[in-house]
């Protein structure tokens, strides 16, 4: 239907809309090259921006900073050897060494590149998936989502952290949260624990920002200040043609990766990059040299983790299940608005849908030429000082918290889950899933309670329906891999 | 891992309080469907059996356990209860005081606590003043401004009220 995307084209150039996007790409790459200032903790704090604009402008905002802040991750893995996002671990061994190798400039230059290919060949593929899926998930019933809603939490449970069982018990509370407050069918209110605010329930977003935002303050107060050496010039960033040409199959495998890995539910960039880095290690001749400086060894994550930021998108925006946690905070901006993501949203707002695939690839292109344009100053970018951003910091993790329902005790909440998220961390405890939970547990419960409903409280809907018991057989089999991988007999 | 064994503790403490407060939720269910007690209590099952596998990996993971040493002195520790104390006392008084006045104050005490130092490479007029005074300037100016630039642009810019 090309007249969507041509209504679509017109509402994103609206100046309003642009301008806001450039502002998001330059904001998210700047927190996104600061180490210690994720992706999810910048969209997280800066949610906060978006609650007096419309849902197009606010959703374009924030895609903007996550693509960028994906991007800018590279820049200080390249320049200084830290990831500025968990996204861009994997860039780090063979970024740095061909900065060491004076290729600082090029390697940049080629970061930037790479990042706009993969980041654009995960557009292609969601706008190409996303509207199919979304019908098929239409005919979804209740029966349907209860199963993918814990088909998605299991996968998040299996991929966010070393152990599986701390994986569940983080996503289970996440879940557990959510049930206080009014319960959704009966309307009785649940563990107030007779507070009146609590009736309400206890809200995603200043949860959210604790955990991601004042967890990361507290943890980069115990690290020791980082030091920077000396950082060369940056000169030719512009990438040769021969590079790309012979980076070719390497760039398009990573990008497919990247998308595929990023659109499983709770699987995020990072996971992206190190999945690609491993494929291209794998495939290459020269993989013992991987880490060196190898011109493969940064294309791949490079390319892998802008690319997850679309595969992120597709079951977020077709079934409302977060791919990773930047796309949970956008179901709960875009939830803030009234507007619940799935296969509806598609039917009654397409414009917005067309609107975000075109503001994404937008942000793509935008990065690309900031990142050309803007390279000589990135050095003295990531030259900022922690104990002068960790302040400004906690002040924007409590007005962002604040500025949702202006209510002070969401920045009482954003605290504790702050605390309570830096415990789990040091208990190896993964606080995505409790986040993931969160947007989750209202899409199990509800659904699973109308589900029994329509059948008359016979529980068997859930093993008949094909769609159903497909997904159920799947979750046995992600909670009993790590079983399983020990009865199988060891390879080599 | 002593942390497996606190976190199971507290998962069985947080169960038997789900049955506890869901055993005096009335009746509402009619025949054949879920009340408002059934799917906290599936969870609070799930928490169970997780935290005995919690209690079993603790236990088995015994040998190479580490001992968690809380050390006062610890430069980083002391500096996270510091940061926390005082942000603790922001958020008491934001809403009596104001945003504008209370942030301010705010990040100039924790920039003062963090040992923010001015940057060496300044033009040269600026060279004389000596560094203390310096430092105390770049604070008080940073404070100021970061507390107006957030200020702006929620309160005028975007319409989004601060506390």
């Amino acid at each position: 239907m090309p007249e969507i995307w041509i209504k679509a084209l017109s509402q994103v150039f609206e100046p309003n809309i642009f301008l806001l996007i450039v502002a998001g790409v330059l904001a998210g790459m700047v927190v996104g090259a600061l180490p210690g200032l994720t992706a999810t903790m910048s969209v997280g704090i800066l949610v906060g921006l978006t609650f007096g604009l419309q849902p197009l402008q606010g959703l374009s905002m924030l895609i903007g900073i996550y693509c960028g802040a994906i991007y800018g991750g590279s820049i200080s893995a390249i320049l200084i050897n830290i990831p500025g996002t968990p996204a861009s671990a994997a860039s780090c061994a063979d970024g740095y060494a061909l900065s060491q190798k004076g290729q600082a400039g090029p390697t940049l230059g080629l970061a930037a590149v790479l990042s706009f290919i993969g980041g654009t060949i995960s557009v292609l593929i969601l706008a190409s998936f996303a509207p199919p899926i979304a019908r098929v998930a239409l005919k979804f019933s209740p029966v349907e989502y209860t199963m993918l809603a814990l088909f998605g939490l299991s996968i998040i449970a299996y991929v966010s952290g070393k152990s599986l069982v701390k994986g569940l018990v983080s996503g289970l509370l996440g879940l557990f949260l959510k049930c206080w407050g009014i319960d959704p069918i009966y309307g009785y209110p649940r563990f107030t624990f007779g507070q009146m605010e609590l009736v309400g329930g206890v809200e995603f977003i200043p949860v959210m920002i604790g955990a991601f935002g004042l967890t990361e303050v507290i943890f980069q107060l115990k690290a020791k200040e980082y030091k920077i050496g000396i950082i060369q010039k940056i000169t030719n960033v512009f990438p040769k043609l021969s590079v790309l040409r012979k980076q070719a199959f390497n760039i398009v495998r990573s990008a497919i990766i990247g998308t595929f890995v990023g659109a499983l539910p709770g699987a995020g960039c990072d996971i992206a990059a190190w999945v690609a880095y491993g494929e291209a290690k794998r495939a290459s001749r020269h993989s013992d040299k991987f880490g060196t400086g190898m011109v493969e060894g940064i294309a791949a994550p490079t390319t892998a983790n802008n690319a997850g930021t679309g595969g992120a998108m597709i079951p977020m925006l077709t079934l409302g299940i977060p791919g990773d946690s930047v796309t949970a905070i956008l179901i709960g901006a875009l939830m803030i608005h009234g507007l619940r993501p799935g296969p509806l949203l598609f039917r009654q707002h397409p414009d917005l849908v067309y609107g975000l695939f075109i503001a994404m690839f937008l942000a793509n292109a935008l990065f690309l030429i900031f990142g050309l344009a803007g390279a000589r100053i990135f050095p003295k970018v990531i030259a900022t000082p922690k104990n002068v951003l960790m302040p400004i910091i906690v002040v924007l993790c409590c007005v962002g918290s604040y500025a949702m329902r202006n209510s002070i005790f969401d920045i009482y909440v954003m605290f504790i889950f702050g605390i309570i998220g830096y415990f789990m961390r040091r208990a190896d405890f993964p606080v995505a899933p409790l986040v993931l939970g969160m947007i989750l547990g209202p899409i199990a419960e509800s659904n699973m309670r109308r589900a029994l409903l329509i059948s008359g409280g016979n529980p068997w809907v859930f093993f008949t329906r094909p769609i159903s018991a497909t997904l159920l057989v799947m979750i046995i089999i992600f909670l009993m891999s790590p079983y399983l991988r020990k009865l199988l007999p060891a390879r080599r | 891992m002593i942390g497996n064994l606190i976190a199971a503790f507290l998962l069985i403490v947080i169960s038997t309080y789900i049955y506890y407060e869901t055993s005096t939720y009335p009746k509402l269910a009619m025949a054949g469907m879920l009340g408002p007690e059934v799917f906290p209590r599936l969870l609070a099952l799930m928490f169970i059996a997780l935290s005995a596998i919690l209690i079993y990996q603790g236990i088995k993971d015994r040998v190479d356990s580490r001992t968690i040493r809380v050390n006062i002195k610890d430069k980083g520790l002391r500096r996270i209860i510091c940061v926390l104390t005082i942000t603790v006392a922001y958020m008491l008084v934001l809403p009596h005081t104001g945003f504008l006045v209370t942030t301010s104050i705010y990040l100039a005490i924790l920039f003062v606590i963090l040992g923010v130092r001015a940057p060496h490479a300044l033009p040269r007029f600026v060279e004389k003043i000596p560094r203390w005074l310096r430092s105390l300037l770049m604070i008080v100016i940073v404070s100021l401004g970061v507390s107006w630039v957030i200020y702006y642009v929620f309160q005028i810019l975007l319409k989004i009220p601060l506390p």
